[in-house]
């Protein structure tokens, strides 16, 4: 076997490789998901949960924005709606905690639905600044209603379904919500519907002329998209005890979800993953270790935004995938930085 | 009757500087297709450089905005030649998401500076005013609602008379043609800086006037933001004198339901409206704007 042989990379080599990635990231969900059983520190319990948490959150968000390019600044209504249906259920009606979860998605996407149906018409910007209105419209809706309590929201008190169990309980069904909002993803970039959103993303008029329904099939992602974070919204209620509109419609989670997708890449299965993986541990530790750290955190994350808007349009994922080598991120940046002096 | 005649005046006063709040946001989406989610922050910025310069030097907030405007020209400028002039050719909606990191930074860098507490700036002027039968006119807001039109009226003269300001009009997508622009020898670059500059400009004099009349914190960049958007969308955006029209209507518009309603609603009505604004006449109430 001469060298040449072995840089070549064969179709035995290239399955070995991925199979060798599948069952990497088996083993990664099999320890992920004894971690509680072994007796670890509550602290890194509550912090795997919002890293799941955000996992599935940017993956929604990565469903619109990458795989047919609206930019939706008021994604956070879904939650926040979630959060309160759940909410509601468990406390005035006694509903079965896991029944509540599910109708959160559900209703959810019904509201999706209702928004989208007039919404998705309207493009680009003119998407962008509709969302994020009605998101704030809700938000001080909510306020303002008396079924939501107002200001002071609701709390669940001695009605917490999970009793001392919460933290275990929660962590699962994140962690479930993130692999099924991942998997999601995957089998819509592989199917014929993920194909056709990607048509309707390059041109809705050429996607319409070569047969694709485009309102239905617009209005069935923005409606995939708005489930799990109506699901994970109901979740979140219950792992922090009270649901209030301040938190629950936070814009600033809306900001954290299109981070977290532009900076792994979006249009990719793990693109939002990695991003939600890094930046929540990141956030996590300055918060743990830096004085101020509330304040300084979101200083960088402006200007991570700006940052990565300008020198990695594309995400991790897209260095990765372009196969980019150090030296030339490298002579990229210099190119970058040259231009700018011209 | 009375009470009435005085909120609508109210509503009038604060009107006119709504308009220079939105009219920055305007231009720059007129000439380059730039949504500016940073107005609103802008806006603040400009009210915390005004309280300062009146905090240090006790120096009145309406004399400021002039150096605001100057200010925060030169900030629009070096963030379109160095931010956003590097994503011009991107994917769309790229600078949308650059714009709204750049807010972030902006209302987080303020709330370092000037610590989340909302603060009134209380000068001589401040409680000054006159009265036309049983209606009362503070002085302060007469003189910020006469500068702000003044200086929106201005601009719009600046744009229609000038060398500059023609070559501005000529390369907006509105009206112009970027193309032609370029052809008849206009540095399209040095266009978009100095259309950012006064985008900038605008919004931080706005907030210099504003920081005379209200109180600011941080926080009010998101609020400002809104009210832009809102006057924009209503007047139609890209279309300049629209934001004359949404920015009375707008102010009016509070003011009448602050007197009337409920205070705790004007912003779930405010963002509601701009939602089935959006909706039903994305092109304004006149028509007018670009899509």
């Amino acid at each position: 076997m001469t060298m040449k042989d072995i840089d070549e990379p064969t179709l035995e080599t290239a399955q070995y490789r991925r199979q060798m990635s599948v069952l990497g990231g088996i083993l990664l969900l099999a320890i992920i998901s004894i971690i509680p059983l072994l007796g670890v520190k509550k602290y890194w319990l509550r912090v795997l949960t919002y890293v799941f948490m955000w996992v599935g959150l940017a993956g929604s968000w990565n469903t619109i924005y990458g795989y047919f390019g609206r930019v939706d600044f008021g994604h956070i209504v879904y939650f926040g709606f979630g959060a309160y249906v759940t909410a509601i259920l468990i406390l005035q009606y006694a509903v079965s905690w896991s029944l509540c979860v599910f109708l959160s998605g559900i209703l959810a996407l019904a509201l999706a639905v209702a928004v989208g149906f007039p919404t998705l018409r309207l493009h680009g910007a003119y998407f962008a600044i509709a969302t994020w209105a009605f998101a704030e419209a809700i938000k001080y809706l909510f306020l303002v209603l008396e079924i939501t309590g107002g200001s002071y929201g609701l709390s669940y008190g001695q009605m917490s379904p999970f009793g001392s169990e919460t933290l275990r309980y929660c962590y699962y069904l994140m962690f479930l919500s993130a692999i099924a909002m991942t998997a999601t993803n995957f089998f819509i970039e592989r199917s014929k519907f993920g194909y056709a959103l990607k048509a309707i993303k390059g041109s809705e008029t050429a996607a319409s002329t070569s047969g694709i329904n485009v309102s239905r099939y617009r209005l069935l992602a923005f409606a995939i998209s708005a489930f799990f974070p109506g699901v994970i919204g109901g979740i979140y209620g219950i792992s922090i005890l009270y649901v209030v509109p301040t938190d629950a419609f936070e814009g600033l989670k809306t900001d954290q979800m299109v981070l977290m997708t532009l900076l792994g890449g979006s249009g990719h299965y793990l693109g939002p993953v990695i991003g939600a993986v890094s930046l929540t541990l990141i956030l996590e530790f300055l918060w743990a270790n830096v004085q101020f750290a509330e304040v300084f955190y979101l200083v960088i994350l402006g200007a991570l935004i700006v940052a990565i808007v300008i020198f990695l349009p594309k995400g991790v994922i897209g260095l990765y995938k372009e196969g980019v080598t150090k030296e030339e991120i490298v002579a990229r940046l210099k190119a970058k930085f040259k231009g700018r002096r011209r | 009757m009375s009470l009435l005649l005085q909120a609508l005046i109210n509503g009038l006063l604060l009107g006119g500087i709504y308009v220079l709040v939105s009219v920055g946001l305007s231009l720059a989406f007129g000439v380059m297709h730039l949504i500016n989610v940073a107005q609103g922050d802008c806006v603040m910025m400009g009210a915390f450089i005004a309280y300062w310069i009146y905090v240090f030097y006790g120096i009145e907030p309406i004399l400021v905005s002039p150096l605001a405007f100057c200010l925060f020209f030169v900030v629009g400028y070096f963030v379109q030649k160095y931010l956003v002039a590097s994503v011009m050719e991107s994917p769309a909606l790229m600078n949308l998401v650059l714009f709204f990191g750049l807010s972030i930074f902006m209302a987080n860098i303020a709330l370092l500076a000037w610590t989340p507490y909302s603060r009134i700036v209380t000068t001589g002027l401040s409680g000054v005013h006159f009265t036309v039968g049983d209606l009362k006119i503070p002085v302060v807001r007469l003189l910020t609602f006469i500068i702000s039109v003044g200086c929106t009226v201005g601009l719009f003269l600046f744009l229609q008379k000038t060398r500059l300001g023609l070559a501005i009009m000529a390369s907006s997508e509105m009206i112009g043609d970027r193309e032609a622009a370029r052809l008849m020898g206009i540095n399209l670059e040095q266009i978009h800086q100095i259309t950012l500059g006064l985008g900038f400009g605008t919004a931080a004099m706005a907030g210099a006037l504003i920081s005379a009349i209200a109180a600011i914190n941080p926080m009010i960049g998101l609020i400002y933001t809104l009210f832009a958007f809102f006057i924009t969308v209503l007047g139609g955006m890209g279309y300049l004198p629209g934001a004359l029209v949404g920015g009375i209507v707008l102010g009016v518009a509070q003011s009448l339901i602050i007197t009337y309603y409920r205070t705790d609603a004007v912003f779930f009505i405010l963002f509601f409206l701009l939602y089935v604004i959006l909706l039903i006449r994305p092109k304004g109430i006149f028509g007018r704007g670009v899509i």
